[in-house]
């Protein structure tokens, strides 16, 4: 490889490190994308999502003359930076928290760690899971995680009270988390 | 403890909708034997299911960063556009409550007319135990002061007040906790609710609650709660108009005198918001997450409510000052408590302008340089006192 290519982890590093907007938009090529997805599994809110991202970056500029990024730990890098911005907008400051926040970035970052084949694999477990679901629970499910809409509209369209939309809804959680556990 | 339980539990810790119990639940459990790896998967598996690949605007991000980062080379004053939805799941209320008297003060000339400043005046913060002794409080260096009849001891931990007193007394002591501006501080009470208190503020409280029918605390100003649960005993914050009666766990009070508009904003839980002369029974307004009830100026009888973005309103406790389309005065009004300074605005035009934006441990000058970067103004600084100005005709 290229010593001098910006594929080069350690060359783009260190020309994140001196400011070049090139290796910057590098890196948004790289991540920006991901990082979003990320982001808003996390938040559950694209439009908070893509401001993390942008904060990401920006912050990365803002320390690039400090930045300590060890070999091959770019990525994580930017993904922890992103997940701390997300924390930082919250307020966890006892120890409970502390200690579940901890173990809840470690099992995200280790998401991101894994190489892409095999969580391409997991998100078509995911779909495969989604696809067994009971008839009507699928429906609802689909309703609110992919198309978002708010319980109340998805009762309106499928003329079912909220509540059972709770019902399936808490129905296909459990069930999904149940058969993802196991394979993770 | 089911294992339906925990898996409950841990669902609504991943949507940010556990209450504080259910944390100390889950962080018992989390200790125990591999319970770590299994929360692991379950977040994972939550991951997975709520994880899309979307099509992203990279393209656009870039330009965005390219200018951001070109306004920084202009300026090293940085204005934050945090996004704010995330508060929403933050368990807190935040209630705003005051009156005009504030105005009529800082209009005389002299400063020691007005209460509120001569107290500030010290810099300090100080407890009034019962027996009218006055401790002075240091939040940044830990200790332990003693009362001079040795019946109460005050520690301060890591920025964290407590106070023990030596012997169980037949009768209740009051005690009167306040932070000037440009301070805060956070207190521990008896019954182990924990209470930030923001700049210019004044709380009395008694020293225990025990044997009391509910537990009552007096405010003006602001301040954040997180109150131990005890549905036999329900807590009850007073100000000089409202009174707040807690259901749930953790809530945020705001009670300045100097606003004319009284505010409860509810995120999590549930409270019950009164007039203050009507007693603490006597709930006019229960409110839902994410809703705010204010005094109607027109109406007495009547508290309006609307659904309101909660971020602005408990941004402080984190030491960030959040604007949200806010009127050039109340900005003001706001800006002299948190920087201990007083600001005189000549520009009448500026008044009513509003502003939107979030500030991160700047200092004053590099807040008002921000504000000035969008509108024109010019200002003096002398000392602690400000003088805003109409810009300079050409």
């Amino acid at each position: 490889m290229n010593r001098n290519s910006f594929d080069n982890e350690p060359y783009l590093v260190e020309q994140l490190k001196i400011g070049r907007k090139e290796a910057y938009s590098h890196l948004f090529q790289l991540y920006h994308q991901e990082l979003c997805n990320y982001m808003t599994a996390i938040s559950g809110d694209p439009k908070a999502a893509q401001d993390i991202a942008q904060q990401t970056f920006i912050k990365i500029w803002d320390n690039r003359s400090k930045l300590k990024i060890g070999d091959n730990k770019l990525k994580r890098y930017v993904f922890k930076t992103a997940y701390h911005l997300f924390i930082d907008s919250q307020r966890k400051r006892n120890k409970e928290s502390q200690l579940l926040e901890s173990l809840k970035q470690q099992a995200y970052l280790d998401m991101i760690e894994v190489d892409s084949s095999l969580f391409e694999e997991r998100l078509q477990r995911v779909e495969r899971e989604i696809e067994n679901l009971p008839e009507q629970c699928k429906k609802v499910f689909i309703l609110s995680k992919r198309e978002g809409l708010k319980y109340k509209e998805i009762s309106e369209q499928l003329h079912i009270s909220i509540k059972t939309v709770e019902v399936h809804m808490a129905r296909a959680m459990k069930r999904l988390r149940a058969q993802l556990a196991s394979f993770l | 403890m089911t294992k339906l339980d925990i898996r409950r539990i841990i669902t609504r810790y991943i949507n940010q909708e556990a209450s504080q119990e259910e944390l100390a639940i889950l962080y018992e459990w989390v200790k125990k034997g591999n319970n770590k790896d299994v929360f692991k998967k379950l977040v994972q598996a939550d991951f997975l299911v709520n994880y899309e690949d979307k099509s992203w605007e990279t393209e656009e991000a870039f330009e965005d960063f390219l200018d951001a980062i070109q306004d920084k080379g202009h300026t090293s004053v940085r204005t934050l556009y945090f996004p704010q939805q995330l508060w929403k799941y933050a368990a807190i209320i935040t209630i705003m409550i005051g009156s005009s008297l504030y105005f009529l003060l800082t209009q005389t000339t002299n400063p020691s007319s007005n209460p509120i400043h001569m107290d500030m005046e010290t810099n300090q913060i100080t407890l009034q135990l019962d027996n009218g002794e006055v401790l002075t409080i240091d939040p940044e260096s830990d200790g332990t002061l003693q009362s001079q009849n040795g019946d109460t001891q005050v520690s301060m931990i890591q920025g964290v007040l407590t106070q023990k007193e030596k012997k169980a007394k037949g009768r209740i002591t009051n005690n009167t906790i306040k932070v000037p501006y440009g301070k805060s501080l956070s207190i521990t009470l008896q019954d182990g609710s924990t209470v930030m208190l923001n700049s210019g503020s004044s709380m009395t409280y008694p020293s225990s609650f025990e044997g009391m029918e509910t537990r009552e605390i007096s405010l003006t100003g602001e301040a954040f709660f997180e109150i131990a649960k005890n549905p036999e005993q329900p807590f009850i914050v007073k100000t000089r108009k409202m009174h707040t009666r807690v259901y749930g766990t953790v809530f945020n009070v705001s009670a300045y005198e100097e606003d004319e508009i009284s505010e409860v904003v509810l995120v999590e839980g549930s409270v019950g918001v009164g007039r203050s002369f009507e007693g603490e029974n006597h709930t006019i307004q229960m409110l839902e997450p994410s809703q705010k009830a204010s005094n109607s100026l027109e109406n007495k009888d009547l508290f309006t409510v609307e659904d309101v973005d909660v971020s602005s309103y408990i941004s402080w406790t984190k030491g960030i000052l959040t604007f949200e389309n806010e009127p050039m005065h109340k900005i003001i009004k706001r800006l002299e408590r948190q920087y201990n300074v007083r600001i005189e605005n000549q520009s009448e035009e500026l008044e009513e302008r509003q502003f939107t934006g979030m500030f991160d441990e700047e200092d004053i000058e590099h807040v008002l340089r921000t504000i000035q970067a969008h509108t024109h103004f010019s200002y003096d600084k002398k000392d602690d006192l400000i003088i805003i100005k109409k810009p300079n005709k050409q």
